[in-house]
Order: structure tokens, then C-alpha cells, then sequence
């Protein structure tokens, strides 16, 4: 897809999903700036309606069906915060949707998905299984598959960056959490068309390094090994398209260990009363690590989502019980 | 109201449009968790999401915002340990940066005092108690000129804090309870003004700290108890007597006060974390404690809690819910 074809889309998608969403704010925070010798803000979608960024793209592809399309009802796979969200869209809009989980899926996730009318099935091992029974099952029902990477989606995610640009024309450096690198493209194509000089940095957790091997390698890496993880939101890889796009926009990609996150999820409570999930503190994880430089510049921090499980949240009240749990999973 | 009440809902409306490019307009929260637990539907006005983590910023900017540029380079003084002087600080940033003075008691929290520093305003501290600072601030006042800025007994505060009644009354029109935590009584004051204007069967309850129960003295003696003696309490924002002013703007239209204690306010915190993962300071999450309780039946009333700040230090956060957790198992 071209720069201005996604730009195009991007603007019409912040139309589209105004009445949805709410604008979040981009918090300066000051400790954090003295920290670490550079502006650090915080783009706080963790504020976001249904915990997370999700609904942006949601919203955004629900928009673009019409009715005949709606009434067949809607099918994603997700392990959290994709099901939430569509599972609350579906409720406030009258749509059926079908959320497929893999079996070790956070039950309070679960919960949120279910208390929110949506049906959901739990029957896979893992998040690509679960991916492939929601593909057969919407293709057997005649119902709309909801893909991360679809062009609407990506779109939606975008309008991210778009806010961004508004309240911080001068950014110099977007730092991006990525798992299938949806948001991540999303606003590049934002950004990157109206200012080339702004870097977008994506970061991964160690425990599926997908972008960043693909990134190394020059070809996208669909089949990694991946392990558990506090940022659990992230763990997936990018499909063709965005690995295309990630290939296209971003400066890096770069790994954080899980000590690092956990580090960053407290440090994110201390300094602004920040609850957070895992995936969310990916960001400042390699910001503390030193693994990304932001000496004098602008740097504004995705900070993705609030869903907290109850593992990451007993790892942060007391640090050395979450890291045991992480591990032996 | 009596017409001689140094106050009018007008104030609100100014306020608004003056403090609107400073402040951000919070989101009102649908819960479904709570509306289950509590079965009614319950929603959340998000001042904890404030800028300067917690609502006492409309008040301030408001009121420096209000003042003459004559007025304004002497100083600004006032008495707080917390969010009204992190308030205070950061209005005084928006219009040419007067000088904050901030009056403290000599055993004030530690971090509380770091937090008021790190903004640049000056601290004093002097004497043990809070009526001692605040003769101490009225004499800086008296020496040099200087604008007290008072946290809840001023009409402009007031005014100010009203906003956010307002901001209510337009997300959900069909509000039936609206609950509201009570420290000297400006919120309190200025969302019932607010409300009542246009909504006079909308029902306002406020929630205190029974370890300071300034208001519900205050309403059953038919008289404003502006010092109290207080006990301890994890809700530390919430401790005071009820303000004059705000005594007068509530006493009859007030639907009634209720107390908690620190048992009942761990397992709102809780609650608020688990289910909505969102962390509030105790005193902000008293109205749910009281709610949870049983001390407030909504009776299927659409009710608003209103969560006002943040601002908790994540060491006591994490000691009070892992004391929670501990209860829980036992």
C-alpha cells in the first residue's frame, strides 16, 4: 500500500471513529525527563475506552462494513485486549461477534470478552492455533473475519500518530511496542509522510523477538519460537504486510528482557501513578536499558494498554514473585 | 439559596470557560464490574486522570487565573501537604510564574514534601498542626502582599471545582446520584451548585473519612465545624473540618453525608485495581468504599462516583493492597 493511500485512509479513519474513542492525553513527564537526559512523553492509550489502542483500528474496520456484512457477525482470534475491545464494540453497535482464544488465555480477560455478550471458544494450545480455528470457523459460518493486519485496522491504529503530531509537532523520536507491529505501522504511515525526520522505534519483548529477527534477516519470520512472557500482549510476529511497513518506517527494532519490563511497569507506578500492563512498559524498559539513545530529543512513549492480568500484577507488588511466575509459567 | 451568599452558579460558567485550555476535560467511565457488584449503573468521572493527578487544579487555575496581573506578582500562598499546593504550583506556571509559598505542618509526609518541592514552589513549615501554618501564612500574607490561595473556602475555588458537575450533567444527562468525597467541602459545594441549577432531583452524597467527619458534624448541628479534631486515616487528603462557604451551599440541598472507615476503603482500592485496573489514591476512592459497604444503596439509581486523584505514593499503595490481599486469604 502507498504512503498517501495510508495517510489518506488514516485521516478518514480519525472521522470515522471520533464518536468511539476518546482523544487521550501526551503527559510530559518530568522525572523521567531528568532520568534519562532527554523529553519523555507519554501517549497514554492505557486511558483509552476498553483498556488499550484496540478500538482504534476496531472501530475503524467495523465502520467499513455495511449491513449485511455486520449482520453475518464478526470472528477474531485474540489473547486479550483485541477481544475486549471488539467484544464491546459488537455489544454497543448490535453486532455478533465470536472471539477464539487459546486455552491458557488470562481468565480475566475471559471474563471482561464475555461479560461484554460475546461468544467465546477456547479450544486452541496457542494464539496461532486459535488465529487458524477462527479463519475456518468464519469461513465455514459466512461470517467477517477480523484480521490485525487489515489495511482499516492499521489505519485506525494510526490515528494515534496523528494526535501525536498534534500535540508534539516537534517529536523526534515515537517509541512502539510491537506484536503483530499493527500500531507500529499504523503510525509510521502517520507520521513519517508528514515528518521524515521523526524515527520510530519499535520494541519486542526477548520472548518473541518476530520483528526484530525479520528485520535482521530481511525476510518476515512467521514461524519464531516464543515464549511466556509479562508483556503478553506481544507475543506474536509480524504477518507480510507489516512486516513490509516495519521494513518501510521503522529506524529499529530492538529486544527487552523481562527484568527490564518488570523494572519499567514499577517505575511507570512510581513516577506517575501508572498502572500498566507489561507490554505497555516495553518502551521505557529499553529506555532505562540504555538500548535506545534519547539525549536532548523529544521522545514520546506509546504507552499501549492498562489490562493487567493478575500474574504481572502480583510481580508488581512484590518483584521477586512475579519474575519466579514468569518464568515457570 | 439566600441571595447574600458570596456566590452564584455563574461563577461555574466562568470558570469553565476560563480554566478550559488549561485542564483536561476527563472521560466519564461506564463500569460494567461495579454495575454488576453494585446493581445499579455506576459510572466514574475520571478527575484521577486530571492534569496534575487529581481535580484540585480546576480550583487553582481558576482562581490565579481570576486575579489582576497587579494581584498576581506578590505571591500566592496557601496551606497544603498535597494536590491543592501541586495545584497552586502548577496554575501559578500558566500565568508568569508568581511565586508559590506553601505553609506545612514540621511532621508533614516526606513525599508529599519532595513532590510539592520538585515543582519549584517554596516550603515553610512551622508549628504541628495545620491551624498553626495557616496563622503563619496569614502573617506571610499580612508581610508581604501576597494572595492566599484557600483549598476549599473560597468562591472562586468553589466555582472551579464545579466544572466538574457540569461536565457530569452533559455526558449523562439522565443522572439520578452522584457521590462525592469530602475534605473542607469545595467539590462537594461546587458540584451541587452546579447540578442542582439544573437538575434539582439529582441526589449528591458525600462520603468522609470517619476519622474526620467534618461535614456530617457539620449538618447535624446545623452549623459549619471548620476545626475538628481528626483521627489517622489512610484517606490523608480528606482531613479537615468543613468549610464555611461550602457548609453554606450544601446544607440544605446535600441529600445526606455518610462515614467510613480504612477497612471499608481497601477493598474499593482493591476492586478498583482488579477489576478496572485503575489506581486511585484511598481518599479518592471513599464514595465506593461507602457504596460497597452497604452504607449507600444506589437502588438501581444512575449514580456517578466521582474518583478524584491519583497522587498516591506506590509504596503505600502497594502495602495497602497486599494488606487487603492478606485479609482476604485470612
Amino acid at each position: 500500500m502507498s504512503e498517501r493511500f495510508l495517510l489518506r485512509e488514516i485521516w478518514r479513519a480519525r472521522e470515522r471513529i471520533r464518536p468511539y474513542i476518546w482523544r487521550t492525553p501526551l503527559l510530559h513527564s518530568p522525572g523521567l525527563s531528568h532520568q534519562l537526559s532527554g523529553q519523555i512523553f507519554l501517549k497514554l492509550e492505557c486511558w483509552q475506552v476498553c483498556g488499550s489502542f484496540k478500538i482504534r483500528g476496531l472501530m475503524n474496520r467495523i465502520a467499513s462494513l455495511d449491513v449485511v456484512e455486520r449482520e453475518k457477525g464478526l470472528v477474531a482470534a485474540s489473547c486479550g485486549n483485541q477481544g475486549i475491545s471488539l467484544a464491546y464494540l459488537g455489544r454497543l453497535l448490535g453486532i455478533p461477534v465470536t472471539i477464539f482464544l487459546p486455552k491458557e488465555a488470562d481468565p480475566s480477560k475471559i471474563a471482561k470478552i464475555q461479560g461484554h455478550g460475546a461468544h467465546t471458544v477456547l479450544a486452541a494450545e496457542s494464539i496461532l492455533e486459535a488465529g487458524k480455528q477462527a479463519r475456518d470457523y468464519a469461513k465455514q459460518n459466512d461470517r467477517i473475519l477480523i484480521q490485525h493486519d487489515h489495511t482499516d485496522v492499521i489505519a485506525g491504529h494510526g490515528t494515534t500518530g496523528l494526535e501525536i503530531l498534534e500535540d508534539l509537532p516537534e517529536v523526534d523520536i515515537i517509541v512502539v511496542p510491537v506484536g503483530a507491529g499493527g500500531l507500529c505501522s499504523g503510525i509510521g504511515g502517520a507520521v513519517k509522510t508528514v515528518s521524515p525526520s521523526c524515527a520510530i522505534v519499535g520494541v519486542e519483548p526477548s520472548s518473541a523477538p518476530g520483528a526484530f529477527l525479520s528485520l535482521q534477516e530481511g525476510v518476515c519470520c512467521e514461524r519464531i519460537t516464543i515464549k511466556p512472557s509479562l508483556a503478553d500482549g506481544l507475543l506474536g510476529g509480524p504477518s507480510s504486510t507489516t512486516f513490509s511497513l516495519l521494513q518501510r518506517w521503522a529506524e529499529q527494532v530492538v529486544v527487552v528482557e523481562e527484568e527490564e519490563i518488570l523494572l519499567a511497569m514499577q517505575t511507570l507506578l512510581e513516577r506517575e501513578q501508572l498502572l500498566v500492563e507489561g507490554s505497555s512498559a516495553v518502551g521505557l524498559a529499553a529506555l532505562l536499558a540504555g538500548k535506545i539513545k534519547v539525549t536532548d530529543k523529544n521522545v514520546v512513549l506509546v504507552i499501549t494498554g492498562r489490562n493487567i492480568g493478575p500474574q504481572q500484577w502480583r510481580g508488581l507488588i512484590n518483584p521477586s514473585n512475579g519474575e519466579k511466575e514468569a518464568h515457570v509459567h | 439559596m439566600s441571595t447574600d451568599l458570596p456566590f452564584s452558579t455563574a461563577q461555574i460558567w466562568r470558570a469553565r470557560q476560563r480554566i478550559a485550555p488549561y485542564i483536561r476535560r476527563t472521560p466519564l467511565h461506564y463500569s460494567a464490574p461495579f454495575s454488576q457488584r453494585l446493581g445499579a449503573p455506576v459510572y466514574f468521572k475520571m478527575e484521577c486522570w486530571q492534569v496534575c493527578g487529581c481535580f484540585k487544579v480546576r480550583g487553582a487555575v481558576n482562581m490565579v487565573a481570576a486575579l489582576s496581573a497587579q494581584q498576581r506578582p506578590s505571591g500566592l500562598v496557601t496551606t497544603s501537604s498535597g494536590n491543592h499546593g501541586i495545584a497552586l504550583a502548577y496554575a501559578s506556571s500558566l500565568f508568569g510564574h508568581p511565586p508559590v509559598t506553601v505553609f506545612l505542618p514540621q511532621d508533614s509526609d516526606p513525599t508529599k514534601i519532595a513532590k510539592l518541592q520538585a515543582t519549584g514552589a517554596r516550603t515553610e513549615f512551622c508549628g504541628r498542626t495545620y491551624a498553626e501554618a495557616f496563622e503563619q501564612a496569614q502573617v506571610f500574607v499580612r508581610e508581604t502582599g501576597a494572595t492566599y490561595v484557600h483549598s476549599h473556602n473560597h468562591p472562586w475555588i468553589i466555582a472551579g471545582q464545579g466544572t466538574i458537575g457540569l461536565e457530569v450533567l452533559e455526558d449523562l444527562a439522565g443522572v439520578e446520584t452522584i457521590v462525592v468525597p469530602i475534605g473542607g467541602g469545595g467539590l462537594v459545594a461546587g458540584i451541587t451548585a452546579a447540578v442542582k441549577d439544573f437538575a434539582p432531583d439529582v441526589q449528591i452524597v458525600g462520603v468522609e473519612p470517619a476519622a474526620a467527619p467534618g461535614a456530617w458534624m457539620s449538618l447535624r448541628d446545623g452549623v459549619a465545624h471548620e476545626q475538628i479534631q481528626t483521627q489517622p486515616s489512610i484517606a490523608d487528603g480528606l482531613l479537615g473540618g468543613f468549610g464555611s462557604l461550602p457548609f453554606q451551599i450544601t446544607r440544605d440541598r446535600l441529600t445526606r453525608v455518610e462515614l467510613v472507615e480504612d477497612c471499608e476503603i481497601l477493598p474499593a482500592l482493591d476492586f478498583l485495581q482488579s477489576d478496572e485496573q485503575l489506581i486511585v489514591e484511598p481518599a479518592a476512592a471513599v464514595g465506593l468504599a461507602a457504596a460497597l459497604a452497604g452504607k449507600i444503596s444506589l437502588h438501581g439509581r444512575r449514580t456517578v462516583f466521582i474518583l478524584t486523584s491519583r497522587n498516591v505514593d506506590a509504596v503505600k499503595y502497594r502495602r495497602l493492597i497486599e494488606q487487603q490481599q492478606r485479609e482476604e486469604h485470612q
